[in-house]
């Protein structure tokens, strides 16, 4: 029977599981270590290394040491080593391709198929990405999971006809997900996830590293920023001092010769308590904890419903983080589990479900983000709205906005907010041969459909000529811009009120089109003095030039102006009328 | 029918009363044969699809109330269409004489004691919608109100959705206007019973009997509605009560799309241009 490798890919670490003869192990790499660190170096003779020995060249060699891929990939990010170019999926596929190559040594047999995890919050583009990064690694990707969703399945295996309601608080090294989990006999519901692509203990990382460099700065006078083999040694010291901060109540670096200046070599000496750390991170846990809130409030239930809260990554080690868990909570939080190892297991435990060797539990997990399209004045529509079931379809009925408009493009995004240049788009597609008709009259109607692995495919059709055209979202196609990678973070805050005034503008500016419309039709035919109809002709000439740059103010007294004479060309058409019937 | 044979309680087996357990059973199942790792015939995946999103409406309390009071209202509509001609005609011979019974009734107002008012919401409300006894009835909704006029707002909305009465409809509708302002008549219209068109019958029989600026209003948008049967009522409503306001509208009126509502406006062009002249002379 074929082995199917359960994969962590994570942004630090990596790590794999298999699931046989009804028993999970962990699988070590061929140093004996289960876990590797997800680190890609390129040596003197080009060949690729990849682990523990590739990041132990990063102090030598940091040009040539690349980690943390995960952060870009699916993005246009793009590595250059010794005149050679690497794509992030590229560098995601040697680890993988580590990752399968030691399983099976360990093994002992080929490996061809596998399971690997995503964070929740990752988007469509992100996703494919590491689906293709598993073909390039020689791996046939069973099915893509949600990291949260995977733990959730490591947790409840085992503990048959179990009903619960189970929060993961999943904290990695490069992200933060948090995932509201129903488990009812074997179903594992997902109900509601949340989360930051963009926040993880690295974070905390470069906030101690900002420290060390400002005290060294005041210190000596010297600032080490821009000085790559100081800051590597810095960044490595204070991972260590992170760390050790959550058993210790101090910790302290010592970096002898770290520098120099004219009088001789300079040593670092640091030291950070506790307390000073957790006063550094309060802020980003507190915006954790702020999410967890919402995805409890966003699935309709209540904090006392949550019967376990599950800790998932090296990041929930952290006192202070437990700590605000258990107050909102009011009850301790299970640590049955290795934070490090469950999400591995949980892949492991998805790859035998869909072999049929584990028969008795189904994953049902959701799509993290709203998917749609633009609409008239780049305002974005969902027709998939987040927290939806996977596999789903659903439809959406669109028009024209011209007469005898005969094509309609339609550009697809996904996000949360109202203002598609704010969400990550997907791709555009062109629906043509559309029936000439009035603008508004055509009814179009657009697809959405997402498969077991999230991916989508989005169908147009001219509901009366039958005109029917579909495309799949593509990785190799479309690539997120590296500002794309920052939406993630705006994505998951509060813009709300932005949005809102945006959109109240763009629907001003509509009406507004609308009434000039109607009033330039009005005046051509009525019997208006010529005077006023010069005055009213001049109106729509000034609004036609600036409707695209003018302040909300400055449109309403367009609307009003428009309306005034509107009324008055009404008014003036009833006396006509009047005279008419009387004669 | 296909849409009621496809409403959500069908796709997962389960009566409309069912319990969250059993939806959750019910769904259970349905899972274990549908997901795609456990069937792979494409014709599993779009019932599995259907199944879900049935369960995520009715497992969540908020939205499963939500979907029930649109299910009534479909099967009402659904039952309307079946039987309109029949409901029109009963209305229009009987309408007018039930209209004034109800206003004479209207006239005797239900006094409400400190101890009715002192019963919860809930207790009100069981008596108005599962009393059979339309001057409970009537009491319940004049409590409601006099209690807390913007929740009973609401409640008046949902109990309008769920009864058939004709009696109690008008009556309810009588007290709306009462209480919120003659705009109320407007919202029902526009957002509670947008397809409702024995509702919008009922309110032009209000108009009828009461009619002022603010019933003038109403008419504006009637005259717009997009049933031609209440538009050439409103019409011919008009044309008794507000002869100013054909006059302004009669242009519009003119290109209507209906022939009989046509045939109507032209009639009332023709002899509204006899009355002027008539007056001129």
């Amino acid at each position: 029977m074929s082995l199917v490798l359960g994969i962590d890919l994570g942004t630090t670490n990596s790590l794999c599981a298999i699931f046989e003869y009804e028993e999970i192990t962990m699988i070590p790499n061929e140093d004996g270590e289960y876990i590797t660190p997800s680190v890609v170096f390129v040596d003197s003779i080009d060949n690729i290394i990849v682990g523990q020995r590739a990041k132990n060249q990063k102090l030598l060699y940091p040009d040539y040491v690349i980690s943390e891929v995960k952060r870009f990939i699916g993005s246009e990010k793009r590595y250059f080593i010794k005149n050679r170019e690497f794509s992030p999926i590229e560098i995601s596929s040697f680890i993988l391709k580590k990752l399968k190559d030691d399983a099976e040594k360990i093994l002992k047999q080929k490996i061809e198929e596998a399971v690997i995890t995503v964070p929740a919050y990752f988007n469509e583009i992100q996703r494919k990405a590491t689906f293709e990064a598993g073909k390039l690694a020689g791996l046939n990707v069973l099915r893509i999971i949600n990291e949260p969703t995977a733990s959730c399945l490591a947790y409840g295996y085992g503990k048959k006809d179990v009903n619960k309601l189970v929060l993961v608080y999943d904290f990695g090294g490069g992200t933060f997900d948090v995932s509201l989990v129903e488990i009812n006999e074997g179903i594992f519901n997902v109900i509601a996830t949340s989360g930051d692509n963009m926040l993880g203990g690295i974070e905390f990382d470069t906030l101690i590293a900002n420290d060390i460099l400002k005290d060294f700065k005041n210190k000596t006078g010297k600032d080490l920023k821009e000085d790559k083999f100081a800051l590597t040694k810095i960044y490595d010291a204070a991972e260590k001092a992170k760390i050790n901060l959550s058993y210790e109540k101090e910790s302290s670096i010592i970096i002898p010769f770290i520098s120099a200046n004219e009088k001789g070599p300079l040593h670092l000496e640091y030291k950070i308590t506790r307390e000073e750390f957790e006063l550094m991170i309060d802020k980003y846990v507190n915006y954790t904890i702020d999410l967890v809130k919402k995805v409890i409030q966003d699935s309709d239930h209540n904090i006392s419903d949550i019967d376990s809260v599950i800790l998932v990554g090296g990041t929930t080690n952290i006192p202070l983080i437990q700590l605000r868990l258990e107050n909102l909570f009011g009850k301790k939080i299970e640590k049955s589990m290795d934070p490090n190892q469950v999400v591995a297991i949980g892949a492991a435990i998805q790859g035998a479900i869909i072999k049929g060797t584990v028969d008795d539990i189904i994953l049902v997990d959701i799509t993290p983000l709203s998917l749609g399209v633009e609409i008239t004045g780049g305002l974005f529509v969902p027709v998939i709205d987040r927290n939806t079931k996977i596999p789903c379809e659903n439809s959406k009925m669109f028009t024209t906005i011209a007469d005898n408009q005969k094509i309609v493009e339609i550009n697809i995004y996904q996000g949360e907010r109202k203002i598609c240049s704010e969400n990550f788009k997907l791709g555009t597609f062109i629906l043509s041969n559309i029936r000439r008709a009035k603008a508004g009259e055509p009814r179009i109607k657009v697809t959405f459909s997402l498969d077991v692995n999230g991916i989508l495919t989005v169908s147009a059709q001219d509901v009366d000529t039958g005109v029917f055209q579909q495309i799949t979202v593509d990785a190799s196609t479309k690539e997120l811009k590296l500002s794309d990678l920052q939406k993630i973070i705006k994505t998951s805050r509060n813009f709300e009120k932005e949005d809102i005034e945006f959109e109240e503008k763009q629907r001003l500016r509509s009406n507004l089109k609308t009434i000039k419309n109607i009033v330039n039709e009005k005046i051509q035919q009525s019997k208006f003095p010529l005077e006023i109809k010069n005055e009213v002709l001049e109106l729509i000439k000034e609004i036609d030039l600036t409707i695209s740059t003018a302040s909300y103010e400055k449109l309403k007294n367009y609307y009003e102006a428009l309306q005034y004479y509107n009324d008055e060309i009404d008014y003036h058409e009833q006396k006509y009328l009047m005279k008419g019937l009387l004669s | 029918m296909d849409e009621l044979m496809n409403d959500y309680y069908s796709i997962l087996k389960v009566a409309p009363d069912s319990s969250m357990e059993e939806i959750k059973a019910a769904y259970r199942k349905l899972v274990f044969q549908l997901h795609p790792d456990k069937n792979k015939d494409p014709s599993a995946l779009e019932k599995f699809k259907k199944v879900t999103k049935a369960f995520s409406v009715l497992s969540n309390s908020k939205s499963r109330i939500e979907y029930d009071i649109s299910l009534e209202n479909q099967y009402k509509i659904q039952f309307f269409k079946q039987n309109m001609s029949d409901i029109i005609l009963k209305l229009d011979n009987q309408l007018k004489s039930r209209i004034n019974q109800v206003n004479k009734k209207i006239l005797k107002e239900y006094k409400i004691d400190d101890i009715t008012l002192s019963l919860p919401f809930s207790e009100i409300m069981q008596r108005l919608f599962y009393s059979d006894d339309m001057d409970v009835q009537k009491t319940a909704i004049e409590a409601l109100i006099e209690k807390d006029k913007k929740i009973a707002y609401t409640i008046l909305i949902r109990f309008l959705k769920k009864t058939k009465n004709e009696d109690i409809i008008i009556f309810t509708l009588k007290n709306l206007e009462k209480n919120y302002g003659p705009r109320v008549l407007e919202d029902i219209i526009l957002i509670n019973f947008p397809d409702m068109i024995e509702i919008k019958f009922a309110i032009l029989e209000i108009l009828e009997n009461n009619y002022n600026e603010n019933a003038r209003e109403l008419a504006i948008r009637l005259l717009e509605d997009k049933d031609p049967q209440i538009r050439l009522k409103t019409i011919k409503l008009l044309y008794k009560k507000d002869k100013a306001l054909i006059l302004q509208k009669i242009y519009n009126l003119l290109s209507d799309p209906d022939k009989k509502v046509l045939v109507e406006v032209k009639d009332i062009y023709n002899s509204l241009k006899k009355e002027i002249k008539k007056n001129q002379e």
